[in-house]
């Protein structure tokens, strides 16, 4: 660059004068920072300007001073114009070239501030978008924690299902065993009256391991005040003896375990008692079998 | 630097030493005396904000402060004429005949600068003034003196280096 030539353009007195483009300041700021007569230039004119402003020195009137320095003292600026402020209004497209084209701190401080109100307002953009997802992720996880819990009670309650069903097979899978034994006897006990020839029930009884079952194979309904009562005609003892009592219910579970019995058992037989059963036979018999 | 610590002191004393400066720049611009005693008032408010920021490389003190003065007035003038409903060509107009007819003439002759500006040339004046002091653009200028858009810079690169022999003759 010429600098002479440039320095005689008139850019320097126009710039310092306020009257440049945005463009020319740009390249005038850029010419200073890279050739120092540029710069000289610079600073001798804004020292004749200085002077010139100068000539129309006037003293303000002196109640200025004084709410100024109440102002500060008060340190209440609030609401106070501040320099950036000011720069940003200035509109005409001089006033932003003069702006743009001092390189005073004020105005770089002010793009600075400026910038980062729009970091600061992007920030607060972000915080909130953040807070929105924190918000929704945070109701999500609550909707998901109680979906586990109920889905954990859920669990918890078919492992005891399980549990039960478990049981109840392993007890099924002994009960077959027990029956398949050798020493199981399956005795038939059918309707002892002609008019319910049709009754049927069954005991299982294994005199080696004593065990007694019985399974209602078709038994009416009783009285809520009634239990069927089974009995062991026993081999040397004159009365039945008693072999408990069992309820239609129970017998939806395939067998029921009653009193133990060894060898010696000849017939089983069941009659309809008082609920909790007699210590003899009251009622006449409806079903009984023989054991051999 | 006391005045980054915004040491009340000095700056009393920068008050002292610039307002007649500043308060002259501004009743340039404004022409109303209740006025430019607030727009001082604002002016030297902006200065005890922004003094930290102030910085002895970038620039100098005078102008920096000459420069926030001059932004303040023009700022408050162009509101007070938006408000008013003018158009900016009756701006212009006012500019022209009010720098002649009310500008506020130099009280002080401390500086032996007064015969400096009876030496300068009125169209010399002129157009520093309506640059400086009224924020014209350059397209105002050549409207307003009535010369070509390209010759406002050269004028007024000739006003100033006049007025630089002016200063040093003085």
């Amino acid at each position: 660059m010429d600098v002479q030539r440039y320095i005689s353009s008139g850019i320097i007195e126009s710039y310092v004068a306020g009257l440049v483009s945005e463009q020319e300041a740009k390249e005038l700021q850029e010419a200073m920072l890279q050739y120092p007569g540029v710069k000289q230039a610079v600073d001798a004119c804004q020292q004749d300007m200085e002077r010139y402003v100068q000539m129309f020195s006037l003293q303000p009137p002196k109640v200025v001073k004084e709410k100024i320095f109440e102002l500060i003292n008060s340190d209440d600026l609030v609401g106070q114009v501040t320099a950036e402020d000011a720069t940003e209004k200035s509109t005409s497209p001089a006033m932003k070239a003069y702006t743009v084209a001092s390189e005073f701190p004020e105005e770089e401080h002010t793009d600075g501030a400026r910038s980062w109100r729009w970091v600061a307002a992007a920030a607060i953009i972000l915080l909130l978008i953040s807070a929105g997802f924190n918000y929704k992720l945070y109701t999500d996880k609550s909707e998901l924690d109680s979906k586990y819990q109920a889905l954990q009670v859920e669990q918890s309650t078919l492992m005891a299902k399980n549990q039960v069903f478990q049981t109840k097979l392993s007890d099924m899978d002994n009960m077959m065993l027990w029956m398949k034994d050798p020493a199981t006897k399956k005795v038939m006990l059918p309707g002892a009256s002609k008019d319910h020839s049709d009754y049927l029930a069954t005991v299982y009884w294994n005199p080696s391991d004593q065990n007694v079952y019985i399974a209602a194979n078709n038994l009416p309904e009783p009285n809520a005040d009634q239990q069927y009562q089974l009995w062991a005609i026993v081999k040397g003892q004159k009365e039945p003896m008693d072999a408990g009592v069992f309820n239609m219910k129970d017998l939806e579970h395939p067998m029921q375990k009653m009193k133990q019995f060894g060898d010696g058992v000849i017939a089983f037989a069941i009659t309809l008692e008082k609920k909790g059963g007699s210590e003899k036979p009251t009622m006449p018999i409806i079903v009984a079998g023989k054991t051999s | 630097m006391g005045l980054k610590a915004k040491d009340q002191q000095v700056f009393g004393y920068l008050y002292d030493h610039y307002s007649p400066a500043l308060y002259g720049v501004i009743l340039k611009v404004i022409n109303d005396e209740t006025s430019a005693s607030d727009i001082l008032q604002e002016v030297f408010l902006k200065i005890w904000k922004s003094i930290d920021r102030y910085d002895t490389e970038k620039g100098r003190l005078f102008t920096w402060m000459l420069n926030i003065a001059r932004n303040t007035a023009i700022d408050s003038l162009r509101s007070k004429a938006h408000k008013l409903d003018q158009k900016i060509q009756e701006i212009s107009a006012d500019v022209y005949t009010h720098t002649s007819q009310l500008t506020v003439q130099p009280s002080i002759d401390h500086l032996g600068l007064s015969k400096v500006l009876d030496k300068l040339n009125k169209e010399q004046r002129k157009i520093i003034d309506l640059a400086y002091y009224k924020g014209c653009t350059q397209d105002e200028i050549a409207k307003i003196l009535d010369i070509p858009l390209g010759t406002v810079k050269t004028r007024m690169r000739n006003a100033i280096i006049q007025l630089r022999n002016l200063l040093k003759q003085s």
